[in-house]
């Protein structure tokens, strides 16, 4: 009798054949999709958050050279002041540090608590600014006052200092206190306040600096507003200058420039975060020059991009200038200061 | 607490707990580090968005799913075997849908319960949840008593694949079956990689639960579309052709103590059943037993398959072994450890800020522990990659050898694994209709005898 008489549905050998030819024919599409993938993958992704084409500058406009670099003496750096006789202090983990030429250690002064900012006077005193107080010590390093902490949620992160007072930038509580040279506090300026026109500062991160210039007028930077603005010592709004771009003659991200330095002439210095870089205005906010740019900081990038465990809040730079017209780039991140000079 | 503190500690050890306990205050006080304060937006209104973690679902709630599970289980089975209602059936489904599919949002789920259970078991870190405890049994045991209640009017994926089933055609027998191992090879796959710890795959490329929650990988979505235009045509092809859970439903309806039958009286095989099934899963009555002298060379043949088996296992074993690497890519702490030693072979530039980029850098901080854990991983799916190619192995060759069975049938029947249960098929049966008075029992065909279906 003729098997076939009795059909299975499907038999094995029909099974085995058709599945083999579908296999092979499933097999090329798997191999052929992922490789189409990966070819795609290949290609750029148009909506990446890449900033690599704003972290090269122009080398044209860059007119300051490295002439020297040290290193910061504690960990955790955060300003950098020039006192009498263009010495440096740094402030940095819980210490005010004078450091002398080539970066060798002079004085030093132990703090109750780290360090946020520091200014010297011309008599050398020096006053180191705490997250929520002002210390006082005299030019041979002996502690001569602390200052009352003032209300609401103080957070110093600038200070500077002139003839018969004391300007402390108050980021936390987004003010601009003037003290009397013996810390009594003389008045509150730059708060918001429609009448005198001021705007008020927007602080979004701890980086709220005070320059005094040479036109007798307080330097502020506004970072929230990406500027930076000029008041009197009574608090009467002069103006600002600056604008949010990423270009290179703006400032951007939330919230730059986080430092400022004056040089002799009275030009300004900012120092900007996130794409770090220094650059210089003129007095009048006119764009002058980049003195660093941000190919010159690759660790401060990084750590500022939030691309590695480091606090990236902390990653950012401070600059002061000396009387020859030194500008002294204080690295947060690697603890670097780079002594730099205009180009000839 | 003055109360408490009286009942507690005797009146001289009072002051000291009292004293202990203000200081453990002011220690914590101290030791808390002040925080900036957040930004005024105030000139903007801008609210500061409010940081907020999804709570787990309530307790009451989770069993309240259970209850609904098998309260709907119950319907179903009353509605298949008692009501042999094709309506409720749909209208269950449709209920299903809206409560397990887009309340639910597919998560509850029995298609991805077994991978919580092989979590459980390999990773005693792991507490498998009651509820898909639950889900993973109860439709089980109910196949294993009455079939597939649960793919009929329970399962939100069969109820959407069921809207949208418009004109089914009928899938070639050989594609039918060899589709059919599909189901078993992801369930293999979903169980090695949710018991080494890369992810409940079944889950992530689950085609209806991006639908059922309107947002998902677009790879995933397009998925789910292109399933419900092929389930247009092709009934179910979720369920027939890749359901994981749907294999072990299939394995476990085959031992099933009662099963789905197309009429409710005798069968007069008049094969409308088989036209009403839009699954392909109505079978017609076997040709009945074999001639003697067949019996020796089939016996031979099952024999041989028999042999065949363990080879095909122990082959597919040895194969998986070998691809245990690319396997084990899956996991994303190999892929993390092979980026990082890519990197370090060829550093790249630093570049565009993404979430692979961040790992890497991360890695770069402790390479010992990522390879240590790559290394370690790498020898479990050794294991699991065997493990999965002897099961492949076995899938083949228990297909080749159910095929090689003669089923004995004598009337047109469902397929004991392969039914959904569904119900439609009963209203195309004449005896259906005598017996719900829709038509008079003068016009029934005549019954043929137990071997029609026999081609002579």
């Amino acid at each position: 009798m003729n098997p076939t008489l009795y059909p299975r549905p499907l038999s094995r050998r029909e099974f085995a054949g058709q599945v083999a030819r579908g296999a092979l024919l499933a097999g090329a599409a798997l191999v052929a999709g992922p490789a189409a993938l990966a070819a795609q993958s290949g290609q750029n992704n148009p909506f990446a958050y890449d900033l690599s084409r704003l972290s090269q500058t122009d080398s044209k406009l860059v007119r300051y050279e490295e002439t020297g670099r040290f290193r910061c003496p504690h960990a955790e750096p955060r300003r950098v002041a020039v006192g009498p006789g263009d010495a440096l202090f740094v402030a940095a983990g819980n210490y005010v540090t004078a450091l002398g030429a080539g970066g060798a250690s002079g004085l030093e002064i132990a703090l109750s608590g780290p360090a946020r900012c520091v200014a010297v006077a011309k008599d050398g005193t020096i006053y180191a600014g705490l997250r929520d107080h002002v210390e006082v010590f005299d030019a041979k390093g002996q502690r001569r006052a602390a200052w009352e902490t003032p209300g609401g949620k103080p957070w110093f992160t600038g200070l500077a200092v002139g003839e018969n007072d004391v300007f402390a930038a108050d980021a936390g509580n987004r003010v601009l206190f003037r003290f009397d040279r013996s810390g009594k506090l003389v008045r509150r300026l730059g708060e918001k306040n429609k009448e005198r026109g001021v705007p008020g500062f927007i602080v979004p991160s701890p980086y709220l600096d005070v320059e005094l210039g040479p036109d007798g007028l307080l330097h502020v930077n506004n970072p929230g507003r990406h500027r930076v603005e000029a008041y009197t010592f009574d608090g009467d709004f002069e103006g600002g200058w600056g604008k949010p771009t990423a270009a290179i003659d703006g400032f951007c991200g939330c919230c730059n420039p986080i430092g400022l330095a004056v040089l002799p002439e009275g030009r300004i210095v900012t120092c900007e975060k996130g794409l770090p870089r220094v650059k210089v205005y003129g007095a009048q906010g006119e764009f002058d020059s980049v003195v660093a740019g941000t190919d010159a900081f690759p660790e401060n990038a990084k750590v500022g991009a939030g691309e590695t465990r480091g606090d990236s809040t902390l990653a950012g730079l401070d600059a002061a200038a000396d009387s020859q017209g030194r500008i002294y780039i204080l690295d947060f991140v690697t603890g670097d200061i780079r002594v730099m000079k205009r180009k000839a | 607490m003055r109360r408490l503190l009286h009942r507690l500690c005797p009146s001289s050890s009072r002051w000291l707990v009292l004293g202990a306990l203000l200081l453990l205050n002011t220690v914590s006080r101290l030791a808390a580090e002040p925080r900036f304060p957040p930004p005024d937006f105030s000139e903007t209104n801008h609210r500061i968005p409010v940081t907020t973690t999804p709570g787990a679902r309530a307790l009451w709630l989770q069993y309240a799913d259970v209850a609904v599970l098998l309260a709907c289980l119950a319907v179903a089975l009353w509605l298949i075997y008692r009501k042999r209602s094709r309506r409720g059936v749909f209208w269950l489904s449709l209920f299903s849908l809206a409560y397990f599919g887009f309340y639910r949002q597919g998560c509850i789920c029995a298609i991805g319960s077994p991978q919580n259970l092989a979590l459980g078991l390999f990773d005693p870190s792991y507490a498998v949840p009651f509820t898909a405890t639950a889900f993973f049994v109860a439709p089980l045991l109910v196949a294993l008593f009455a079939g597939r209640a649960f793919c009929a009017g329970v399962c939100p994926h069969g109820a959407i694949q069921d809207l949208v089933l418009v004109k089914p055609l009928k899938v070639p027998l050989w594609l039918e079956h060899a589709l059919g191992l599909v189901p078993f090879l992801f369930l293999g796959a979903g169980l090695i990689y949710a018991a080494t710890g890369t992810g409940f795959v079944i889950c992530r490329y689950d085609p209806f639960v991006p639908l059922f929650r309107l947002s998902g990988r677009f790879f995933v979505l397009m998925a789910g579309g292109a399933f419900l235009v092929l389930g247009m045509f092709v009934g179910r092809a979720y369920c027939r052709f890749l359901c994981p859970y749907g294999a072990l439903l299939k394995l476990a309806s085959l031992f099933s103590k009662w099963r789905v039958r197309v009429t409710p009286d005798t069968c007069t095989q008049c094969q409308l059943c088989e036209h009403s099934c839009p699954f392909g899963v109505i079978r017609e009555p076997s040709a009945g037993a074999l001639p003697p002298q067949f019996l020796g060379r089939e016996r031979r043949r099952l024999g041989g398959l028999l042999l065949l088996l363990p080879a095909l296992i122990a082959g597919g074993a040895w194969l998986g072994s070998k691809l245990s690497v690319p396997a084990s890519q899956l996991h994303p702490a190999i892929q993390l450890a092979e980026r990082y030693v890519r990197q370090q072979k060829a550093p790249a530039p630093y570049g565009v800020q993404t979430a692979d980029a961040l790992s890497l850098q991360r890695a770069e901080e402790n390479p010992e522990a990522i390879l240590t854990a790559a290394a370690d991983l790498r020898q479990r799916f050794k294991l699991a990659s065997a493990l999965f190619g002897g099961w492949v192995g076995l899938v083949l060759g228990m297909k080749l050898i159910s095929l090689s069975l003669r089923p004995s049938r004598t009337d047109f029947e469902p397929d004991r694994g392969a039914c959904f249960a569904c119900a439609r098929c009963f209203l195309s049966c004449p005896n259906e209709r005598v017996r719900r008075g829709l038509m008079p029992a003068s016009e029934l065909p005549l019954p043929v005898g137990g071997n029609a279906g026999l081609v002579t």
